[in-house]
């Protein structure tokens, strides 16, 4: 063992596929909130819990805890974010805003200088200054890795007051923002090179390689005298000067007839079976000999023979030795780690692209997410028994995950519904549905006369049968312009536009920009009068156009940013949010600039139910055990009501009110 | 703008009609045109474009 | 050797028998300060002790007249070139006991590996279980079968490694107690001993070797494996033990690990605190 590793000289930052030198961070406080107070606010959020499918599957008397719930207090629909997507959603109920008080808009934004995608929830920076001695460069400054959502968090307020709270993986606060109450980030916590995951798939199955598929390596392997050498990729070492991608080797040793292997790297050494995960294994990427970073990965071995086939999970950030700050204080993710051991911090932990890609199948992909599902629940009976005064909020993703993979065995009309796989896999949903009944009761046995309990979700779901290339609307609808006709549909990125030609374009899963003359880079709408009248004129358009193949609309809704958001960053926001229709969704082109020549497509992936469509037609869930006063209540209205649970105050800048 | 001519052996150019044809392309040129085009992009994006790319298509809801 | 290994093992489990239950730090300071003493008691009888006391003596004496007359330099120039002297006469006082503590420390080292080197396995823990064969043997031409026992669960078929000549079990742990693995090898039984959820000091076997002079005494926790077998070492994989002082793991420093550092650390600060009470001149 190297222990050198453990030293943790500085932190590492990793921007644009680099590591760098962060200073060393304010986020290590001391304590949290003292105070010991007579109300208790116990929250659950359960990504994209649909309303209706709850509400069928109460009725049927499946959910027992829920029901018992609704009666003692309420169940109601939550009017979601404009857009749904979970950033924007978790951002509304964290500042008590909508995305003009916290600007974030959409999963991606965009860079209107370069046309160039940019992630809305965080940016890293590099260290400013760097020496270079020889082949090395070493940072003096520090690097920076910044949360870019604006508004103050709910629990940086109750932290004013010295009520303690505990909020666990809420999404939309990576790096977490500073605070002493304790806090993990959750979804937009980066894998250990900075993305949103990239898993590592080894094998010898050659026509199994595509060039260059999303969120995945593919690594061709031979098997020579039964034995595999390969390696894992890791962050590029910004300590060399050419900036080189670090990488851990590792072996496998196969049987020659029994169905195992032995996988040997650094200090590890284990044997899985054909169709078996790993633990969780600590690895380091050496970068000069006093700096390493620290990351975990699983390992499974899909088959050793005929053809030999092994994935190795995206590597997460270690939460024993966090590279980057995914905790406050620092020591939170640790003390976890310490009682549970490794555990993913990664954002979306289950690895929803390997099973886009074939890499896992579902049972394979179930298997992963049930691993995600026990730890969740391990760690959330141990919050649980502890909470005793303040606030607990808890998250589980593996609701959403799930639905947005299995939606398509629950819906016939699916273009990638399949009647066998339905048999075997169709009460996915059903059953995480009853995975959270379980929870909840474990919640309500622990909830007193004065815990107030707030089971929610930040959306519900749909199904995503057809997607609709906004860019290729744009197009044909005369507002976009292609340099070479011929090439539509070959490019990412916009390289294919020409931009004096064109007036609007659309990035990221619902965005719209108008090509406005002095902010984008080669603007040519007049801000003002012409501007207006453009983005009336295609909103007004987009909500008419209509599938040539179902006959229905697939935009349900436009919402022009200015009529919809308030708040200090409505100028940053898009000119028109697009909101689509129960069954269709923004395509897989559209969100990176791809144009591909049809308007309308089937979705045939298995990514097959959505969220990021018009509010209305995928609201959350609210259920408390506590009357609900108000008629339609909002994610925004959530944050007051805690404040006011707690007596207090609430700031002018928080649009909701209490629901109680 | 000038046009240069490029030689190249038959089969191969046999192959490229054949192909630019099934591949929905007007004609061999455009097919040619574009093959050179995305080899050089690739070595010409920079990394960091790239880099981001790769990033962000970890992220489900695209590809 | 067997007979030498398992009469010396059982003088440390003497010693340890009544700490096995406590803290391994009450151990490991037990057996610091009777090395501190052994080795006071081998300086005071096998090392000059008036020598000893006169060399410090001189260089005492030397390194004040440095410091008295610093102003000259020929006069400290030559007290430097005295403390040299003295100091290399120094050494080659020492150096007898030095040796003649040197195999005994090494023995006692060794022993004290099995003790403080490794945690043993806890019920559902999974482990490697290891056997090599002699080299060029293939694995796969061996008549060799792994016996469940009630202790641990075997979860893998045997993975053979040609190259290696080696053959690999996982191997999960069930009950706590000392298992015993029963290999049958063309046709004769051989054991190995499998710890799980011991005492927090306890003895742990991580390998059974092949009977030879050197692998007996390096590895002496087991009786060997018999020469006319085509086995050279069996072998269950432990984690390392830590040794945790106030909630801090004390580290490896350069490979070597934290016990080993601690007891060399303990057993010198004990034989300076005891030198004085046994009138050894250090």
């Amino acid at each position: 063992m190297n222990h050198i590793d453990r030293r943790e000289f500085i932190k590492l930052g990793l921007a644009a596929g680099s590591i760098l030198a962060l200073g060393s961070s304010d986020l290590t406080i001391k304590a949290f909130g003292k105070r010991e107070t007579p109300q208790k606010v116990l929250v659950l959020g359960l990504d994209g819990i649909d309303p209706h499918l709850l509400q069928v599957w109460m009725r049927e008397g499946k959910l027992p805890y829920f029901q018992m719930l609704a009666r003692q207090g309420d169940f109601i629909p939550l009017i979601t974010s404009i857009p749904p997507q979970s950033p924007v959603a978790w951002s509304n109920f964290i500042t008590g805003t909508n995305p003009g008080g916290h600007g974030i808009f959409d999963f991606i934004h965009r860079d209107p200088e370069r046309y160039f995608p940019e992630f809305s929830a965080s940016e890293t920076t590099e260290a400013k200054k760097t020496v270079r001695i020889g082949k090395l460069v070493l940072p003096l400054s520090g690097g920076n890795v910044k949360n870019m959502r604006k508004g103050r968090a709910f629990w940086q307020i109750l932290e004013d007051y010295d009520i303690p709270a505990t909020v666990f993986k809420i999404p939309a606060n990576y790096p977490p923002v500073a605070t002493k109450q304790r806090t993990i980030s959750g979804m937009g916590t980066p894998d250990i090179l900075g993305s949103y995951g990239i898993f590592n798939y080894y094998t010898t199955e050659t026509k199994e390689l595509k060039e260059d598929i999303g969120g995945g390596r593919i690594h061709p392997v031979n098997v020579i005298a039964n034995k595999v050498e390969a390696r894992i990729p890791g962050p590029v070492n910004t300590y060399k000067k050419d900036r080189p991608e670090s990488s851990i080797e590792f072996k496998v040793f196969i049987d020659p007839v029994n169905p195992v292997a032995k996988i040997s790297i650094q200090d590890h050494e284990f044997i899985l079976k054909e169709g078996e995960w790993s633990s969780w294994k600590r690895i380091h990427f050496r970068m000069i000999p006093t700096q390493s970073v620290s990351g975990i990965c699983m390992f499974y071995l899909k088959q050793a023979r005929p053809n030999f086939k092994l994935y190795v999970s995206p590597i997460n950030i270690n939460p024993g030795q966090a590279a980057l700050p995914i905790s406050t204080p620092k020591r939170y993710a640790e003390e976890l780690e310490k009682r549970f051991g490794p555990f993913f911090t990664k954002g979306l932990p289950a690895d929803t692209k390997a099973l886009d890609n074939d890499v896992l199948d579902d049972g394979e992909f179930l298997e992963q997410d049930n691993l995600v599902l026990r730890e969740r629940l391990n760690i959330f009976d141990y919050e649980l028994a502890r909470f005793s005064s303040g606030l607990l909020f808890y998250y589980v993703s593996s609701t959403d995950q799930r639905q947005h993979m299995f939606w398509r065995l629950i819906d016939k009309e699916h273009p990638s519904y399949d009647p066998g796989l339905a048999k075997k896999y169709g009460n996915t949903i059903e059953n995480i549905y009853k995975e959270m009944d379980k929870l909840l009761a474990k919640a309500m046995e622990k909830v007193d006369k004065d815990t107030v309990l707030i089971v929610m979700s930040d959306h519900g779901f749909s199904p995503f049968r057809r997607s609709f290339n906004l860019n290729t609307w744009l197009k044909e609808s005369g507002y976009h312009t292609l340099i070479n006709p011929w090439k539509q549909g070959r490019e990412d990125l916009f390289l294919n536009t020409n931009w004096s030609r064109t007036k609007a374009y659309s990035f990221g899963l619902n965005s719209l920009y108008i090509n406005q003359k002095g902010r984008e880079a080669e603007g040519i709408v007049k801000p003002g009068a012409e501007k207006e009248a453009l983005v009336r004129e295609i909103a007004h358009e987009l909500e008419d156009f209509r599938d040539p193949k179902t006959g229905e609309r697939p935009v349900l809704r436009a919402y022009i940013a200015k009529d919809v958001y308030q708040g200090p960053y409505v100028e940053e926001a898009p000119d028109i949010i697009v909101g689509y229709n129960h069954g269709y969704r923004t395509s897989w082109a559209a969100p990176l600039g791809r144009i591909p020549k049809e308007i309308v497509e089937d979705n045939t992936e298995k990514w097959s139910g959505d969220h990021c469509m018009a509010p209305e037609v995928i609201p959350g869930i609210l259920l408390t055990n506590r009357k609900i006063k108000v008629k339609s209540p909002a994610l925004y209205d959530l944050t007051p009501t805690i404040l006011q649970i707690f007596g207090i105050e609430i700031p002018k800048e928080i649009i909701g009110k209490p629901i109680f | 703008m000038g046009k240069a001519k490029i030689k190249l052996d038959k089969d191969l150019m046999d192959k490229v009609k054949k192909y630019s044809k099934i591949a929905g392309y007007s004609s061999p040129e455009e097919f040619i045109t574009h093959c050179l085009e995305k080899e050089i992009a690739k070595l010409e994006e920079s990394n960091s474009e790239d880099e981001i790319k790769k990033k962000l298509k970890g992220l489900g809801y695209i590809s | 050797m067997w007979i030498f290994n398992s009469a010396f093992g059982k003088i440390f489990k003497l010693i340890f028998f009544p700490f096995r239950g406590m803290n391994p730090w009450v151990g490991m300071i037990l057996i610091s300060f009777l090395t501190a003493l052994l080795m006071l008691f081998v300086f005071r009888f096998s090392s000059n002790q008036e020598g000893i006391r006169r060399v410090k003596n001189k260089i005492k004496a030397h390194l004040l007249e440095l410091r008295l007359f610093k102003d000259s330099l020929s006069l400290s120039f030559k007290a430097q070139r005295n403390i040299f002297r003295y100091n290399l006469k120094y050494i080659s006082y020492s150096a007898k006991p030095l040796l003649v503590m040197i195999i005994p420390l090494i023995l006692i080292l060794i022993q004290l590996n099995l003790w403080f080197g490794y945690e043993p396995l806890v019920p559902g823990q999974e482990t490697i279980l290891k056997v090599e064969l002699e080299e060029g043997r293939s694995p796969l031409d061996i008549d060799l079968a792994l016996e469940p026992s009630a202790g641990f669960d075997i979860q893998t078929l045997p993975l053979r490694i040609e190259e290696e000549s080696e053959i690999d079990w996982r191997l999960r742990a069930r009950e706590k107690g000392v298992h015993d693995l029963t290999f049958i090898v063309n046709g004769q039984r051989l054991t190995k001993k499998v710890a799980v959820a011991q005492k927090p000091l306890s003895k742990i076997s991580p390998m059974k070797v092949r009977r030879s002079f050197i692998n007996e005494l390096i590895n002496p926790g087991e009786s060997p494996l018999p020469r006319d077998l085509p086995i050279k070492t069996i072998r269950v994989k432990y984690p390392a033990k830590d040794m945790n002082l106030f909630g801090w793991n004390i580290p490896w420093l350069l490979g070597i690990p934290p016990w080993l550092i601690v007891y060399f650390v303990l057993s010198i600060i004990l034989g300076f605190v005891f030198k004085g009470i046994f009138k050894v001149e250090i």
